[in-house]
């Protein structure tokens, strides 16, 4: 390990690592506020169903003659629209609602996917050097070399939208991130006298690598994916908003925004308005915590 | 020099030859490339006859060789959608993409680069702090959100700018392009700043860091003590410095902003080849996509080429090797 950790290790005498860094994470307002807010939003997506007035995936509950409800119109049936509605007559609020939980959930899923891959490719590329590494790691600087959402649109026109295919871009676009972080971090680690000593003892190179190397890549690791989460999260809104993305029947935040896009021109800013402002919560607030850990989290190892 | 040059573009030719080999395999293997050339309406009876002129009968290396032949002499099918060649679509949408990019490209440089130098030159300024703290702003929203934000304010509530479309296009030593007429250029400042704020954000810490690293540099305090004007000090000597990681920088970058016009594009309803591709996916125009990946990967290789050249002009101390 470098130095910092070294200094980290000999301060937490009496505290644990972990309580120590979420003392430092803490120190930061900006950071507390993402935490905040962080947490509203993940409550408010998982609440979904039991927060919003009505069910924006159920078609037979909109009417359409509440379409176009300015934020805190009424319905014809009494019930108030905080946000407005939008064309359908769907009440907004419920629809951010559901898109958020769709959009967190297509964004945590295939940056978790993408670590898993990109990690244990990472540690293959590490352990055997050779042309399997230098195979894995020119595919990981291709992917790296190209815009994000480039990638994602040569692949969603070749396979076409839908949900499967998006989750699979991203997966794609992400991967090569944490591949040549864990790989590094392993080539580091690889030197260390505790891994030579291992090595001595005869041990497993599962053994190894899952005990020894494995552990030393999380700090990093934790980093990337925060950082990555947001940039997913923003690239499937993207991909939705130019109407590649997921399908109109479930809309994630980006399809809202599009949706509310073809009627700012009539006024009827609230459609695109207050999805937009909730992605950009959302993202903000994944930032902040993000950027607070790289700094309060071993910031050396990255690249 | 000259064995660098060559073997840069022998890369680079080979590059090209491989994402061919790609896009034909995922495109014309996969789905069945007699529903790809041929309109959907199509016979049963008609669907055997082109299957045969196509050659497509015949072992994939062969259709392969085929593919490439016609590609190389600009052939890539017909657009189901516009009934015209779709190599010849994408390449006439591509001037305007261009010149939006190029536009954005000169907007992040030069506004990155001033926007940098006064923050690294003065860093305890009110006016620094919010410069650096706008370009995180700038890195983590998304350009669509942007883009959306930019028209309803200057767009629709004030009104002051065109939000649609591309506008008059001038004509100038044979050259079609807003630049030389008023009404062209008003229509691209929205989706030319829009497509430029990331960018911007990303030139400005560039420069910053750059710029403060120099700054504090052996070189600079000598400039200093030698009686060089403040002036010419930043001017030259700091912005030299930073020169070459920014021609690194702008390289990459001018191909994401093409990457990123379908965006900007779509907003802005540009006609540029990003609202094309866009468009041929929702409607799986396939012989347009293939033609839009191709001139993507021509036009990304061109300029990985170009900016590795450029450093090398640059930068003296890379050394190149010869046989390399």
């Amino acid at each position: 390990m470098s130095n910092d950790k070294k200094n980290t290790a000999t301060q937490s005498n009496d505290q644990s690592p972990l309580r120590l860094i979420l003392h430092n994470f803490y120190q930061s307002k900006m950071a507390l506020i993402g935490v905040v807010v962080l947490l509203i939003i993940l409550v408010m997506a998982l609440l979904a169903n039991v927060l919003s007035p009505q069910d924006p995936y159920d078609l037979k509950s909109l009417d359409i003659m509440d379409a176009h409800q300015p934020p805190g119109g009424q319905s014809m049936s009494g019930t108030i629209f905080l946000l407005g509605t939008d064309t359908l007559g769907r009440d907004l609020f419920s629809a951010i609602l559901y898109g958020l939980r769709t959009s967190l959930t297509i964004g945590g899923l295939s940056t978790l996917i993408a670590m898993i891959i990109g990690t244990s490719l990472g540690l293959i590329a590490g352990w055997n050097r050779g042309w399997i590494e230098t195979l894995i790691m020119r595919l990981a600087d291709l992917q790296l070399s190209l815009p994000a959402i480039l990638v994602a649109l040569v692949l969603i026109s070749l396979t076409g939208p839908g949900k499967m295919n998006v989750i699979i871009a991203l997966i794609l676009v992400q991967w090569a991130v944490y591949a040549r972080t864990v790989r590094n971090v392993v080539l580091s680690v690889m030197q260390k006298d505790y891994v030579t000593a291992a090595r001595g003892m005869a041990l497993s190179s599962r053994w190894i690598l899952f005990i020894h190397v494995l552990p030393n890549c999380l700090p990093p690791l934790i980093v990337l994916a925060t950082v990555s989460i947001a940039g997913a999260i923003t690239l499937e809104a993207t991909l939705s908003f130019l109407g590649i993305g997921l399908p109109v029947t479930q809309p994630s935040l980006g399809l809202l925004i599009a949706n509310g896009f073809a009627y700012l021109m009539s006024g009827h800013y609230w459609i695109s308005v207050f999805p937009g402002i909730a992605l950009l919560l959302t993202i903000m607030s994944i930032n902040l915590v993000g950027d607070r850990l790289r700094e309060v989290i071993n910031p050396k190892q990255i690249r | 020099m000259l064995m660098y040059i060559l073997g840069r573009v022998c890369q680079s030719v080979l590059l090209l030859l491989v994402m061919s080999m790609i896009v034909f395999v995922a495109v014309f293997a996969i789905g069945d490339p007699v529903e790809i050339l041929v309109s959907p309406q199509a016979t049963q009876v008609e669907i055997e006859q082109t299957r045969v002129a196509l050659g497509l009968d015949k072992p994939l290396l062969n259709q392969y060789g085929v593919f490439l032949a016609n590609a190389l002499q600009g052939d890539l099918g017909r657009s189901f959608m516009f009934r015209e060649p779709a190599l010849g679509l994408v390449f006439s949408r591509l001037p305007a993409t261009l010149e939006l990019a190029l536009c954005a490209l000169l907007l992040s440089v030069f506004g990155g680069v001033v926007l940098g130098l006064i923050a690294a030159v003065y860093p305890d300024r009110l006016i620094s702090r919010s410069i650096m703290v706008g370009s995180i702003f700038g890195f983590s929203l998304p350009t669509f959100w942007i883009g959306t934000l930019l028209v309803m304010v200057f767009g629709i509530y004030l009104g002051w700018l065109p939000s649609i479309g591309r506008g008059q296009v001038g004509e100038f030593l044979g050259l079609h392009s807003s630049f030389f007429t008023l009404d062209g250029l008003t229509h691209l400042v929205l989706p030319a700043l829009t497509l430029a704020l990331g960018n911007t954000a990303l030139i400005i810490r560039l420069t910053q860091s750059g710029a403060s690293d120099a700054l504090s540099s052996e070189f600079i305090r000598f400039a200093r003590a030698k009686g060089l004007s403040r002036k010419r000090i930043i001017c030259i000597h700091v912005l030299k410095s930073i020169l070459i990681p920014l021609v690194t920088v702008v390289g990459i970058e001018f191909g994401a902003l093409i990457a990123f016009s379908v965006v900007t594009e779509t907003i802005y309803a540009w006609p540029g080849m990003g609202k094309l591709i866009v468009d041929s996916i929702a409607v799986l125009d396939r012989p347009v996509i293939v033609a839009y990946l191709m001139t993507i990967a021509l036009i990304f290789v061109l300029i990985n080429l170009f900016a590795d050249l450029a450093c090398q002009f640059l930068d003296p101390r890379i050394k190149v090797k010869d046989n390399a």
